[in-house]
């Protein structure tokens, strides 16, 4: 009787991990999708034959050209039909094959938001139920996709409960949310969250979304276009950033560790300055931080590389040296939205010393992933 | 003390906030239709430092800082080198009755006229306050003090219930330019019928809400650059007086960048955004904001090019006042006298 | 001297493009707009799309009041990544400061259109 031997075969290679994308979007190609994963009275009320519940895709503030590229890549479209991220071997085509990423991590934006927090944290964990078999499961025996998992963070004690139904799970790398609520993330109201992140060891990652019903994200009402929106989505980041700093969120979970995903990070360096200079002489008012505000930040938060801005490349390199991005940043694409970044060009943009660690040495640290693939 | 002419101007304080001892002295100079009205104090209603809103030497037992001019003009003019210095009074936010706003700030105007800009060799100038919901009342206020020389800026809050492009906005800006004045945006004191102050809420500590207060302005700046109204209006100057300059090179990559791919929703602006920046916009200074490192200013001076729209500001009597000389040695030597006084003599007009 | 077949005038009505994809370095997409050819490099000068699979289009401007006008209809070329405008004929981004790929002569020979990717639309012009 022959002992049965692990062993690969003899075509299959092992390949260095180089190309970490840590941020994709795959999408449904049906209401159908998700349907199956509801439970009442959510199926009914939300899917029913006459319910409305409107279309996924928001489109306030939108892209260029919106009714043609539905704000994706319009080369993006699967060949085989569907919405541009609704098929994973198109999917993986576009991203391991011609792009040369060898990890992507997937963060679903099907649910939108809803004004009833249990009806969108009943939504998310269908699409996240989704996810899992398909992205995860079916279309993953290559295993190059990873998940994160989808929370509502309006309710605290139904995130939990979604975060306890997947934690251990080796392919969810992270937990994820929206930031398009109020208040701001460092409110007491979150903290079950991120007990739960830290007592998982599972980083949290924020991501925005175009929501439907838009809610105001600024201070001085509602901008006009779309770009004059896109540039302001970086303070809308350093608002939830700020306020889990002053709420000492890193203080009372010192394992808690945040991604900034698709919000930029260059900004993030005079919003150090100010917090710090500003943390230096209110200090009476937050007895809870023990470190200034730009030491939390480097020792818990880290932020993904896209969109990258084509600005000058002297100063974009320079203030990346200041703002150490090297230990800070993980490379993205955005893939299949307009605004991706390609990867060799985002690459090229930072200093070559440090692009390996952007490329991908950080995310496998970050997220202890495998450091060796199958070759596709 | 002697006084200066207007060509010996070489340090000007563009940001000073005097105060009225009482609150309700305003009633004297209300108009007579709202002197029972009842309206907000100076002081911003909802968040306050702790260790104290105004800096340390401004305090004097039973005075309010920067109500008394003597004062006042000891502690900018004083030993300073300073020659010139900018009225900045605040008003008392956001009135839901935007003719109440309106009367408040026609009341502040002649109160400041009276009280704080008269005098052979006075070296205050001052700033005409408006309310941006009362047009009309705000373009009258604007047509009462534009010929005198003493105002050199119209000024409006940071608070508002639109982005500065707005078209609801344009005649007020239309005005300014016309009359060549630039407009100086401030976070107001008081309490308005405005929005939360960060687009994530309210903040539960005033160091949060205060870190992040001034970074508003960009949303304004993007408002009025895309919107096109430095195109219909290229002699506007807005000035941002609660600083931000810092935070500008990053948040403008990004405006830039996002406006190559989607400029043809808003065709009126017609040129990259960053473009407009030396001619249409200038930065107060902040203590509290910029590189904490000395090395690391002189580069990122260098560097970013920011430098170019700053205005020196001390915001007296206010707790992050800055002296001159601390500004100073902040700043690469080629860049001293510009900041220090000669971006605001050009902004101005002062010599 | 590079030529490239592209196709016979009667099958490349206006309106429509062609991506001749051997041709240059990374292909080069031929546009017929009113009856003239014209052709451009496919590769974005941003971040490298392929940029003639982009969607031909106009673009806008701003006209008297509060009127926002249609314009070169059929002229634009946006990228597909971005959507970045570029003027089909100059090569040239709608936006200043301008970005700016390459041109390139087509002509018309009998009922064949030839693309030359030696001489770029300017000096044919010329």
């Amino acid at each position: 009787m022959l002992e049965t031997v692990e062993r690969t075969s003899p075509d299959a290679q092992e390949k260095a991990v180089t190309l970490v994308d840590t941020d994709v979007h795959p999408v449904i190609h049906s209401r159908q999708d998700i349907i199956d994963y509801l439970p009442e009275p959510w199926r009914s009320l939300d899917y029913g034959p006459r319910a409305g519940g409107g279309s996924v895709i928001a489109r306030i503030y939108d892209p260029p050209d919106t009714a043609l590229t539905k704000g994706m890549r319009t080369d993006s479209f699967p060949p085989r039909g569907g919405a541009p991220g609704s098929d994973p071997e198109f999917a993986y085509k576009q991203l391991i094959e011609d792009d040369g990423v060898d990890l992507a991590i997937l963060m679903s934006l099907q649910a939108r938001l809803r004004a009833n927090a249990e009806q969108e944290a009943a939504v998310i964990a269908a699409t996240n139920s989704w996810l899992a078999d398909v992205w995860l499961g079916e279309h993953n025996k290559h295993g190059r996709f990873y998940g994160s998992i989808r929370i509502c963070p309006d309710d605290a004690a139904l995130a939990v409960e979604e975060i306890e139904r997947w934690a251990g799970d080796p392919r969810w790398l992270q937990i994820y949310m929206t930031p398009e609520t109020t208040p701001a993330f460092g409110n007491p109201k979150y903290h079950p969250i991120y007990a739960a992140a830290e007592k998982h060891e599972l980083p949290l990652a924020i991501h925005i979304i175009r929501p439907m019903g838009q809610r105001l994200l600024t201070p001085v009402g509602y901008p006009a276009y779309f770009h004059e929106h896109s540039a302001g989505i970086p303070l809308y980041y350093a608002s939830h950033l700020a306020s889990m700093v002053f709420e000492g969120v890193f203080e009372k979970y010192p394992g808690l560790r945040i991604v900034l995903v698709e919000g930029g990070f260059t900004w993030l360096l005079p919003l150090m300055w100010r917090m710090d200079a500003y943390w230096r002489e209110c200090k009476s008012e937050v007895p809870a931080l023990k470190r200034a505000p730009s030491e939390y930040v480097r020792n818990h938060v880290r932020f993904t590389t896209q969109p990258l801005e084509e600005s000058d490349l002297s100063a974009f390199r320079k203030l990346c040296e200041w703002t150490d991005a090297e230990n800070m940043l993980m490379f993205s694409t955005d893939y299949p939205h307009f605004s991706y970044d390609d990867p060799k060009w985002a690459l090229n943009r930072f200093p070559k010393p440090i692009r390996n660690k952007i490329a991908a040495e950080n995310a496998i640290e970050f997220y202890g992933l495998p450091t060796t693939v199958s070759a596709a | 003390m002697s006084t200066s002419t207007e060509t010996d101007v070489r340090v000007v304080d563009a940001v000073v906030y005097p105060s009225f001892a009482q609150d309700d002295d305003i009633v004297d100079y209300l108009p007579e239709a709202y002197r029972l009205r009842g309206f907000p104090g100076q002081t911003r209603y909802y968040y306050s430092r702790y260790e104290g809103e105004f800096h340390d030497d401004a305090y004097r037992e039973g005075e309010r800082p920067g109500s008394n001019r003597d004062r006042v003009e000891e502690a900018i003019f004083g030993e300073r080198g300073v020659d010139l210095a900018i009225l900045l009074p605040l008003t008392r936010g956001l009135m839901a009755d935007r003719r109440l706003g309106s009367a408040i700030c026609t009341a502040t105007n002649a109160w400041l006229s009276e009280q704080w800009l008269d005098g052979e060799g006075c070296r205050f100038r001052g700033s005409i306050r408006v309310d941006t919901d009362d047009v009309e009342g705000a373009l009258a206020e604007i047509e009462r003090w534009a010929q005198d020389p003493r105002m050199v800026q119209i000024a409006v809050p940071l608070e508002a219930l639109h982005p500065y492009g707005h078209p609801a906005y344009l005649a007020i800006w239309t005005a300014a330019a016309n009359h060549g004045l630039p407009v100086a945006v401030h976070s107001d004191g008081g309490a308005g019928v405005d929005f939360a102050p960060t687009g994530t809420g309210y903040p539960r500590h005033y160091v949060e809400f205060a870190s992040l207060q001034s970074l508003r302005f960009f949303y304004h700046l993007a408002s009025l650059i895309t919107e096109g109204v430095f195109d219909r209006l290229p002699e506007l100057r807005f000035v941002f007086a609660d600083g931000g300059a810092d935070i500008l090179p990053p948040l403008m990559w990004r405006l830039d960048s996002a406006w190559r791919q989607s400029r043809s929703q808003s065709p009126e602006n017609r040129h990259l955004p960053s473009s407009y920046l030396a001619a249409n916009v200038r930065f107060a200074t902040s203590r509290l904001e910029g590189p904490l490192e000395h090395g690391l200013e002189k580069e990122w001076t260098q560097t970013m090019e920011s430098y170019d729209y700053l205005l020196y500001g001390s915001h007296y009597p206010h707790w992050s006042f800055e002296p001159p000389e601390h500004r100073a040695a902040r700043l690469a030597p080629g860049k001293r006298d510009g900041v220090l006084g000669g971006h605001a003599k050009q902004l101005y007009r002062l010599s | 001297m590079a030529e490239y077949f592209v196709g016979k005038v009667d099958e490349f009505p206006p309106g429509t493009s062609r991506l001749v994809p051997e041709a240059g370095k990374f292909g080069v997409g031929v546009f017929n707009i009113g009856g003239e050819y014209y052709a451009i490099a496919n590769y974005c000068p941003h971040q490298g799309a392929p940029l003639c699979v982009g969607h031909i289009t106009g673009t806008t401007a701003a006209g008297a009041h509060n009127d926002v006008l249609w314009q070169r209809d059929g002229e634009i070329l946006r990228c597909p990544w971005h959507s970045w405008e570029f003027d089909i004929k100059t090569g040239k981004t709608v936006f200043e400061p301008t970005e700016r790929i390459r041109t390139y002569a087509v002509r018309v020979r009998g009922d064949d259109i030839i693309l030359d990717t030696a001489r770029s639309a300017l000096e044919q012009a010329a």
